[in-house]
């Protein structure tokens, strides 16, 4: 599934830390679902949606 | 990784490593408690002692999982199911090396690899989150 996290982190000037902080997982599982390795559930994908303020289907892509 | 994720597991490692040497203590009272020659209760606690440890080994990993996010945790069970599959595949082909001669080896084995191979997928999991 493709995503628009990295554009989305980068406007903001957060680092995948950041983000994993604000997130309450790991770096490892940022990058992971930024490079497409990893879908993240629906509940994490509901997190990244309320955190970037933008509905699911906007960030996320089939 | 996030610093408490990799904190974590360093931890579980540590404390995992401390616990496979208590697991080796036991085994080699277990060995001494085997050489009894009567068949008492002390016997049998003395050999079934390498149990507690082992028991331990998998609330340790228990825990550490229940406490990472859910792409650790994925990795995890990759890691676990890995380890299945290589021991299936041990098991099979060791059969059959038996049926040639080798020599029969103890099913105790079997949880040495298990947890040898799911320890080298730990390491790389820790080791790629730096």
């Amino acid at each position: 599934m493709k995503n628009s996290v990295p554009g989305l982190r980068g406007q903001r000037d957060w680092t995948q830390a950041d983000l994993a902080r604000q997130l309450r997982v790991s770096r490892q599982t940022v990058n992971a679902i930024e490079t497409g390795r990893y879908d993240p559930s629906l509940p994490l994908a509901f997190a990244i949606a309320k955190l970037f303020k933008q509905r699911i289907e906007e960030i996320f892509q089939p | 990784m996030r610093n408490d994720t990799r904190q974590l597991l360093l931890v579980w490692m540590r404390q995992f490593g401390l616990m496979i040497m208590v697991y080796i203590a036991a085994i080699a009272i277990c060995a001494w408690g085997s050489t009894l020659d009567a068949a008492t209760p002390v016997r049998a606690i003395l050999i079934l002692l390498p149990v507690l440890p082992g028991l331990a080994l998998i609330g340790l990993t228990v825990r550490a999982y229940r406490q990472c996010d859910e792409f650790i945790q994925l990795r995890m069970l990759q890691a676990a199911a890995l380890a299945a599959i290589v021991v299936a595949v041990f098991a099979m082909v060791y059969y059959f090396l038996e049926l040639l001669g080798l020599p029969r080896l103890s099913a105790a084995w079997i949880s040495n690899i298990v947890w040898a191979v799911f320890m080298v997928q730990m390491v790389r999991l820790i080791a790629s989150g730096r």
